[in-house]
């Protein structure tokens, strides 16, 4: 199990190129996959992981190595996520100072970013639908799940709140109408 | 995070001068990972060779991941709370707006002309049956192969590559 969750999060780490959250959905497909937890169980992680500092990234990964296999797999699932960048920036740094200015990565990236921008788009329609943002059935609770939205969305784009303050605003309105 | 990083590096420590410390941020985002992890990976090599680099790398992620992990305890201890339960419904709609801010605000540099644009519609779709990881590199090797096609055909490159170079990587 451990081996099993190295080197997944050695293979995300690898490929977690525009980081934050377009790299969410990648570690969500593998761990539904590998039948560790569902969608849904998923974005309550998100949740937690949002709440603390640092990159969302390996916040997540390090609640997923802890709820398949204590403090041992919290760790092994931490370096397996940060090892692949780590020998990166080493191997980088020793030979190719100049890499940045290297025209065919700039294509790279060119024709990744808008992949890493569909990510996002794809992870917040599959989160929404696990999380019931997106529903057919008009309940008043679905009501306010979508004024919640609304409001976070609100709070991001013309409060400027910091993420995890609105995180835990929502928490804290979620525990008050939804229990 | 990283304005932080660079005031506490260049100004305070006088560790590194402007010039490298720009430099580096900029490859720290080339690479996979977390541009702060990256940086201070960077930093830490920079100065004191692997070792500097480990040191570095641990301080930066070590506390958070004590906090996650106490977090990560109290959640599987409280998880079928009512309350608990409540108020991960509220966060699971805030995570979801998180994302389409995300979105929007990365799509403000990487859907630059029609053909990045065609490529996040037709992304969207594929990455339901498709591994993301796939899906990603795909992305890149079309990049690659339109930006050597540009270059064959001299006459776009001029103001193709300009497009290209000034506003992603």
């Amino acid at each position: 199990m451990l081996t099993d969750l190295f080197f997944t999060f050695f293979i995300i780490g690898l490929g977690s190129f525009g980081g934050g959250y377009a790299i969410l959905p990648v570690i969500e497909h593998e761990s539904v996959h590998h039948g560790w937890m569902t969608t849904q169980e998923f974005t309550h992680l998100v949740g937690v992981a949002g709440m603390a500092p640092g990159p969302i990234a390996t916040n997540i990964t390090v609640l997923v190595g802890f709820s398949i296999n204590g403090w041992l797999g919290a760790i092994v699932s931490a370096v397996g996520i940060t090892l692949p960048s780590f020998l990166l920036v080493i191997l980088i740094y020793s030979f190719l100072m100049k890499f940045r200015q290297k025209k065919a990565v700039s294509a790279a990236f060119y024709g990744m970013k808008p992949v890493v921008t569909g990510l996002i788009i794809f992870a917040s329609i599959k989160f929404a639908l696990a999380n019931g943002v997106i529903s057919i059935y008009f309940t008043i609770q679905y009501i306010s799940l979508v004024a919640l939205f609304i409001l976070s969305l609100f709070a991001l784009f013309k409060l400027n709140w910091h993420p995890a303050l609105i995180i835990v605003a929502s928490g804290m309105i979620g525990a008050v109408i939804y229990s | 995070m990283i304005p932080f990083i660079t005031k506490e590096i260049v100004e305070n420590r006088k560790w590194l001068t402007e010039e490298e410390m720009a430099d580096l941020l900029a490859l720290a985002q080339t690479l996979p990972g977390s541009v702060a992890v990256n940086t201070a990976t960077f930093i830490g090599y920079r100065l004191k060779g692997l070792y500097g680099a480990i040191v570095a790398i641990m301080g930066i992620s070590l506390p958070t991941f004590f906090i996650m992990l106490v977090l990560g305890g109290l959640y599987y201890f409280f998880q079928s709370n009512p309350l608990v339960k409540g108020a991960f419904r509220g966060m699971g709609t805030t995570i979801v707006a998180l994302m389409v801010y995300s979105a929007i605000k990365i799509a403000k540099t990487s859907i630059v002309d029609k053909p990045t644009f065609f490529l996040l519609v037709l992304s969207i779709p594929i990455l339901f049956y498709i591994h993301p990881l796939v899906v990603l590199f795909i992305g890149a090797l079309l990049g690659i192969i339109n930006w050597s096609i540009l270059r064959r055909f001299g006459f776009f490159q001029k103001q193709a590559t300009k497009r290209m170079m000034g506003k992603s990587g």
